[in-house]
C-alpha cells in the first residue's frame, strides 16, 4: 500500500473498468458514482495534492466518497490471511482501517467479481472469490477469499472453519501487537473486536489478571498459534488431497468460484 | 401403492400451490391436540393456515412476531459466527469437550444447493458414517431429519446436532429468550424441550433405520440461551425423557391423515391459488364447506399455536360446545355436547322438567350441585334468566 505516482493512474484504470461494466450491467447509480469518483482521480491537481499529503491509506477526505468495495474488502481479507464472512469483513475494516464496509455492498461482490472474471481473465487479479468445501468445490456459503491465494488457503474442510478462526485471531493480535509496538494505539473497535475473540481461545488469559482483562496480544497471538498446531496436522492434510482434487478435476474459473450447484432432478416428494 | 395414492388424495386438495414445509413447531402443535382432524389433514396436505383463516373471514392475529424471528436468528449467528467460535467454548467449558474435537460439517447447503431432500440425504450418509466411527464431526450444523408424520414425511431441521458430548449425538437448541440469574420462562423452556424432543425422536428412528443402536441418541439436550441482559451464551442439558415419551405416544397415535381425508366429498377442495387475473380459483365458500367437513376439537389453547384457531372458537361459541372452556369443563360433562343443554339440565328442576336420560343422571346430580353451591356463593341479586353465556357456563363447573 506505498503510495506512489503510479498509484492515482492503476486506481483510474481500475474505475474505467468498473465503469464499463456498471454501463454494461445498466447500473445507473454506481455508473454515475465511478464517473464522479475516475474525475476526482483523473484531475492532475488532485492527484498531487493526493500525493503530497499521502499518508497512510493515501486518501484524502474528498477522494472517499463511496470508492468500489472490493478494495476494502481486499484490504481485510490481506490483514485475515484466511477466508471471512462479510459480517467479519466490515468489522475488521472498521476496526482497522477508516469506516465499516455496508455488509449489505458486500453481498453482490463475489458474483460482480465472477462476471468480471468471465469478461476480463486475469488482468484485474487479484479477484475476491470464493472459498470451497472439501467434498464437492462448492462456494461456502458467506465466505470471501483472494484469488491469489493458493487453493489449499480456500479449502474448507471438516476442521477450517477453526482454523481459519485461529488464523484471524492470530493475525488481528498481531497487527495490535505491532502497532502498539510502534508506539501507536489500536482504536476502541479493534480492543473490542480482540476482547471478543479472546475469550474463545484457550490460554489467551492469564489467571493472575483477574475476570475480565484487556488481552494482551502477544499472549493471543501466541494462544491461537498453539490450538492452530493441534489441528494443523489433520487440516493440513485434508487441504492438500482437496486441493489436488480440485487442480485435477476444475477449470480455473471454477477453481476460483466454486462449482456450479447441484441441481434437484427428482422432486422432494418422490425421496423413499 | 396406497401412500401415493393418499399424497394424490393430499395433492389434489392442496391444489397447485407448493406444500408448506412441515416444522417440528407443527408437530409439537398437532401432537398438543391429536384429536384434532382438521389440523392433521391441513398440515398433511401442507396447506397454507394462515392464508385459510384469511379466506374464511377470520385471519389468524399475528402470526410469530417478525421482531422475535430476526431477534432469534441474529442471537443464532452470533452463537455461530467466527467458526462456531463462541458454541465450541461453550461446549468446552461446560461439558469438557477436548481441544483437539473441532470438526464441523455445515448441512445447511449441500453443493450450493439448500433443497431440504439433498440435504436430508446428505445428513444421512454423513449420520451413518459417525455412527459407525468411520468419521468424526463434533457439530453437525442445520442437519436434515425425515420423520414420518400422520403419514407423510417431513423434514425437521434442528439448529444443530452436537456428536461426541460423552460419546453420543446430543440435539442443540438456541433459543434466543433469556436466562436471567439462572431461570427462563418455563413455558419457552417447555416449549423448547418439546420442540427437541420431536428431532430426537426423528434422529432415533434415522439411526435405527440406518441399523445403529438409536441410545446413540441423548435423551437429553442442549439449550443454549443469552444469559441475563446480555448477549453471551449459555448452555444448559435439559432432560427431555418424559417428553420423548408423550410425544413418541401421541406421534404412535395421529391417525394417518389420508385415513382421516377420505370421507370428505369428491368435491372438497382446499385450493388457495389465486388466477391470473388475481380472483381466486375456489370461492370462499367451497372452502368453508370443506374445512367444516373435517372434525375439529377446538380448546382454549388452540390460538397458541394454529392460525385457524379463530375459525374454530367462532365453530365452537355457535355450537356452544363445552371444549371451547378447556378441557376439564369438557371432561365433567361426559355426554352433553352443548353448554345450552347443561343450562337447561340445571334451570330444569329434577321431578317436573324433562326425563333425564339415566346414562347422564349423575352428570346432571353434579351439576344441579355445582348450581346450588354457586348460588349459595352468590351475593343475593335480582334473579336473572339464564342464557347460554360464557360466564352462566362456567359456573357448570362451580
Amino acid at each position: 500500500m506505498t503510495p506512489s505516482s503510479e498509484e492515482p493512474r492503476a486506481r483510474a484504470a481500475e474505475l474505467r473498468a468498473v465503469l464499463r461494466e456498471a454501463i454494461r450491467d445498466r447500473d445507473r447509480a454506481l455508473a454515475d458514482r465511478v464517473r464522479r469518483e475516475l474525475r476526482a482521480v483523473e484531475t492532475p491537481r488532485r492527484a498531487g495534492v493526493d500525493a503530497a499529503v499521502g499518508g497512510g491509506t493515501g486518501r484524502t477526505a474528498g477522494d472517499r466518497r463511496r470508492p468500489p468495495v472490493r478494495d476494502p474488502v481486499r484490504r481485510a481479507l490481506v490483514l485475515l490471511g484466511a477466508p471471512a464472512a462479510p459480517k467479519l469483513l466490515s468489522t475488521v475494516h472498521g476496526a482497522f482501517f477508516d469506516e465499516p464496509i455496508a455488509p449489505s455492498r458486500i453481498a453482490s461482490l463475489r458474483r460482480d467479481e465472477e462476471r468480471s472474471f468471465a469478461a476480463k481473465g486475469l488482468t484485474r487479479a487479484p479477484y475476491v472469490c470464493a472459498a470451497l468445501t472439501h467434498d464437492r468445490f462448492a462456494p461456502v456459503r458467506g465466505l470471501l477469499a483472494l484469488s491469489d491465494w493458493p487453493l489449499e488457503r480456500r479449502i474448507i474442510g471438516p476442521l477450517g472453519p477453526r482454523t481459519d478462526h485461529l488464523t484471524h485471531v492470530r493475525n488481528l493480535a498481531a497487527r495490535v501487537r505491532d502497532t502498539r509496538a510502534a508506539g501507536g494505539t489500536e482504536s476502541p473497535a479493534a480492543a473490542a473486536l480482540l476482547r471478543r475473540f479472546a475469550l474463545t481461545v484457550p490460554g489467551s488469559h492469564r489467571t493472575e489478571d483477574g475476570p475480565d482483562p484487556d488481552p494482551d496480544p502477544e499472549l493471543l497471538v501466541s494462544a491461537a498459534e498453539a490450538e492452530a498446531r493441534l489441528h494443523a496436522g489433520v487440516d493440513d492434510r485434508h487441504r492438500r488431497t482437496a486441493a489436488a482434487r480440485a487442480r485435477d478435476r476444475l477449470p480455473l474459473d471454477r477453481q476460483l468460484f466454486g462449482a456450479a450447484p447441484m441441481r434437484v432432478i427428482r422432486s422432494v416428494t418422490d425421496l423413499p | 401403492m396406497s401412500t401415493h395414492h393418499s399424497e394424490d388424495r393430499l395433492a389434489s386438495l392442496r391444489g397447485p400451490l407448493a406444500p408448506e414445509p412441515c416444522t417440528a413447531r407443527g408437530i409439537t402443535a398437532l401432537t398438543a391436540n391429536p384429536g384434532c382432524s382438521r389440523r392433521a389433514v391441513l398440515d398433511a396436505a401442507g396447506v397454507d393456515k394462515a392464508t385459510l383463516a384469511a379466506r374464511l373471514g377470520r385471519p389468524a392475529g399475528f402470526g410469530q412476531s417478525p421482531f422475535a424471528l430476526a431477534r432469534g436468528r441474529a442471537f443464532e449467528a452470533m452463537v455461530k459466527a467466527d467458526g462456531y467460535a463462541e458454541l465450541l467454548t461453550l461446549l468446552r467449558e461446560h461439558l469438557d469437550i477436548p481441544v483437539t474435537e473441532v470438526a464441523v460439517a455445515d448441512l445447511g447447503e449441500v453443493g450450493g444447493s439448500t433443497s431440504p431432500g439433498l440435504r436430508a440425504r446428505e445428513t444421512e450418509h454423513l449420520l451413518d458414517r459417525l455412527a459407525a466411527g468411520v468419521e468424526e464431526r463434533l457439530l453437525l450444523d442445520h442437519p436434515v431429519l425425515p420423520l414420518e408424520v400422520a403419514g407423510r414425511t417431513a423434514f425437521l431441521e434442528p439448529d444443530a446436532v452436537a456428536h461426541r458430548v460423552a460419546g453420543r449425538f446430543h440435539v442443540v437448541e438456541i433459543k434466543s429468550f433469556a436466562v436471567i440469574d439462572g431461570q427462563a420462562d418455563p413455558a419457552k423452556t417447555a416449549e423448547a424441550a418439546k420442540q427437541a424432543a420431536v428431532y430426537i425422536i426423528a434422529l432415533r428412528r434415522l439411526l435405527e433405520r440406518l441399523g445403529h443402536d438409536p441410545a446413540l441418541v441423548a435423551p437429553e439436550f442442549l439449550l443454549i440461551c443469552p444469559k441475563d441482559f446480555s448477549q453471551r451464551p449459555v448452555p444448559a442439558l435439559i432432560d427431555v425423557r418424559q417428553e420423548i415419551e408423550a410425544i413418541g405416544f401421541q406421534l404412535s397415535r395421529l391417525r394417518r391423515a389420508d385415513d382421516l381425508a377420505r370421507p370428505l366429498p369428491a368435491d372438497a377442495t382446499l385450493d388457495l391459488s389465486v388466477r391470473e387475473d388475481g380472483t381466486p380459483a375456489r370461492t370462499d365458500t367451497e372452502l368453508t364447506a370443506t374445512v367444516a367437513a373435517l372434525d375439529t376439537h377446538y380448546t382454549p389453547d388452540c390460538p397458541g399455536y394454529c392460525d385457524l384457531a379463530r375459525h374454530c372458537r367462532a365453530e365452537a361459541v355457535e355450537a356452544a360446545r363445552p371444549e371451547r372452556l378447556g378441557g376439564r369443563v369438557r371432561d365433567d360433562l361426559p355426554g352433553i355436547d352443548s353448554t345450552r343443554t347443561a343450562l337447561r339440565l340445571i334451570d330444569s328442576p329434577g321431578d317436573e322438567g324433562e326425563p333425564v336420560d339415566p346414562d347422564s343422571a349423575e352428570v346432571v346430580e353434579r351439576l344441579r350441585a355445582a348450581a346450588r353451591l354457586y348460588d349459595l356463593r352468590r351475593p343475593p341479586a335480582p334473579h336473572r334468566p339464564c342464557a347460554p353465556t360464557d360466564t352462566t357456563a362456567g359456573r357448570g363447573v362451580g
